[in-house]
């Protein structure tokens, strides 16, 4: 016996067929925004000596990744004697690149000439902002990643490898210096530290406030560098650290010159998804 | 003669290719002497001139450029010598980093002496000294080394010579006597008045090895007898310290693990991030193709619901003549 339907009944399998093709299609072409989404940072406005501040940074994965690394740097300005300098005489204007002021430190100068005969190239970044109502250009160089892979993350970590100069729209020049690390000279200046992998989380404390039944030593805490792999979509990561700047690294630049902008440090947070930077790196500037 | 052409353009192509430039990473012996860079100009000399070194041989005039040099991947040995806690500043975390990563040093005067150096005297030059023995008065300064065991550092030099020297730092009591502190260190050379190690080595677990040199105290002005100058102009000191470069330098591990394979290793961090990409595409593919057919499935599931509702509620209703 021929079925014969009902248009009702077509109508309906119709209906379905669409809106069920519609739903799925809808689901699969879902799209996030960015693959990792930085909830939280956090940082004082200035870095005062005996005076707490609280930083704390928070990211959540978007999707999953074979590999995520998270490099934290801190640099802090300098002031470089005649001695330090290629050429003391040299002035800058607003127009110059402020690649000319890192290649005029001597120190900068004698770690090219040391690396690139053997091919060693600095990552290199760029940055343009605004900090108390001057305009600013800033450049990054940073050795950390290359020399981490050719002498060892242990001998890397404990050496100044990253150099920031910033120019701005008045012709001032400022020389930072920097590692990778959540804060400078850690083992004095920061007084808790907390990291976090979803609830799996580590505490640190100063190395004689540590109790054996609570937290680790501040001495045993990761220089910076952060490294998961395996990472599933809605991880989150956060790092929450105190510091109590006690003491500060040799030829610190605490006052700032007249007509400057008064920029003591600068945090450098880098996010790397598979191994590719994702977007610039994040960049707090603290008086 | 097309057969020529493409014969001169693979010849041309394998020239290249022989003659690729290659990087050839010698090994490098930074020196140090503090705010006076003639005293490590002059070891710099010594080495140069000596047999057997075979490395490049450069001073750095600051220390920060020193602690720099310990991230270098073709940094051998540094040498340095200090005078007082100024000229030591922040190394004593990038030296002992070093060490203890497989590099070679080899340390003369302060950096044996504690309160000067701290935990440098203590990991890296454990002569832990906590007193120094300075000479005064009449007659030439110096110390006398006598041979406690005979080694590599040894060779060449008699059982018991004499070297210019202000004084010597070691390990003491309140009265300045010389108390041995143990430790994983063997004593090549004691200071024949005190009896304190005034050649001592030291290796780490990853293959790092130090010299330390106590009883290397000098000065700068050459009108004293010791004078840096007259010191490096010694055969004995000549000997005894490209002895303890060379130990340290050929026999740590540092430079020659940087080294291996040197090129491929530049090309792989260079490479690195194309190779995680590349791994990333496939996993997200992988990740994709999961999907796809799990929708797909969903979708398949969700129109089997559709039939079947459509056949068992709404035929069976239409049938029954609603």
């Amino acid at each position: 016996m021929l079925l014969r339907f009902d248009e009702r009944v077509i109508g309906l399998a119709v209906v379905s067929l669409i809106l069920s093709t519609l739903t799925v299609l809808t689901i699969a072409r879902e799209k996030v925004e960015s693959p990792l989404e930085v909830l939280r940072n956090e940082y004082p406005s200035a870095i005062v000596a005996n005076q707490r501040a609280t930083f704390s940074f928070a990211v959540v994965a978007r999707e999953g990744f074979e590999d995520l690394l998270l490099r934290f740097s801190i640099l802090t300005q300098k002031t470089l004697r005649p001695e330090d300098l290629v050429d003391p005489q040299r002035q800058y204007s607003a127009e110059d690149d402020p690649e000319e002021v890192l290649n005029n430190a001597v120190k900068v100068a004698w770690l090219r000439n040391q690396t690139e005969w053997l091919g060693i190239r600095p990552e290199k970044f760029s940055h343009t902002f605004e900090f108390q109502g001057i305009g600013c250009r800033m450049v990054l160089w940073d050795y950390s990643s290359i020399l981490e892979s050719l002498s060892g993350q242990q001998l890397a970590l404990r050496a100044p490898l990253t150099y920031g100069a910033i120019l701005d729209e008045n012709g001032g020049h400022y020389y930072f210096e920097g590692e990778s690390g959540f804060f400078f000279i850690p083992q004095k200046n920061v007084v808790s530290l907390s990291i976090a992998h979803n609830t799996d989380q580590t505490g640190y404390l100063r190395d004689d406030e540590v109790r054996p039944e609570s937290k680790l030593p501040i001495s045993q805490a990761p220089r910076g560098v952060l490294n998961y792999k395996a990472v599933k979509k809605d991880d989150t990561f956060t790092v929450t650290f105190t510091v109590d700047p006690r003491a500060f690294p040799a030829s610190f630049a605490s006052t700032p010159l007249p007509g400057r902008a008064d920029i003591s440090v600068v945090q450098v947070i880098r996010a790397y998804l598979d191994g590719v930077l994702l977007d610039q790196p994040i960049i707090n500037i603290m008086a | 003669m097309e057969g020529s052409v493409a014969l001169v353009l693979v010849l041309g192509m394998m020239a290249v290719i022989v003659w690729a430039p290659t990087v050839d990473m010698r090994p490098t012996v930074f020196l140090y002497s503090g705010t006076d860079s003639g005293f490590a100009e002059m070891l710099a000399s010594v080495l140069e001139a000596a047999e057997g070194i075979g490395s490049d041989v450069r001073v750095v005039t600051k220390p920060d450029l020193l602690a720099l040099a310990t991230a270098l991947p073709h940094t051998e040995c540094v040498v340095i010598y200090c005078s007082n806690a100024a000229e030591i500043g922040d190394l004593a975390e990038p030296l002992s980093a070093f060490f203890e990563n497989g590099g070679g040093l080899v340390g003369l005067g302060a950096v044996c002496y504690e309160p000067s150096a701290g935990q440098l005297a203590r990991r890296v030059f454990p002569v832990r000294a906590n007193v120094s023995a300075q000479q005064y008065g009449t007659g030439m300064r110096a110390r006398n080394y006598t041979e406690a065991q005979d080694t590599e550092i040894s060779l060449g030099l008699p059982d018991r010579f004499q070297l210019v020297s202000m004084g010597i730092y070691l390990s003491g009591d309140e009265a300045g006597n010389y108390v041995e502190v143990p430790g994983a260190y063997s004593v090549v050379y004691r200071d024949e008045a005190t009896g304190a190690p005034i050649v001592l080595t030291s290796e780490s677990d990853a293959g790092g090895r130090s010299v330390a040199l106590p009883g290397v105290w000098v000065v700068s002005n050459s009108r004293v007898d010791a004078y840096y100058g007259n010191l490096v102009r010694d055969e004995n000191f000549i000997r005894l310290f490209t002895n303890s470069v060379r130990w340290a330098a050929k026999g740590s591990v540092h430079f020659s693990e940087a080294s291996r394979d040197f090129e491929a290793k530049i090309e792989e961090a260079n490479n690195k991030q194309a190779r995680l990409r590349e791994e990333a595409q496939k996993a997200r593919e992988r990740r994709t193709v999961s999907r796809v057919l799990l929708l797909s499935g969903l979708w398949a599931a969700g129109l089997l619901v559709c039939a079947v509702v459509i056949k068992k509620v709404v035929l069976v209703q239409i049938e029954a003549g609603f």
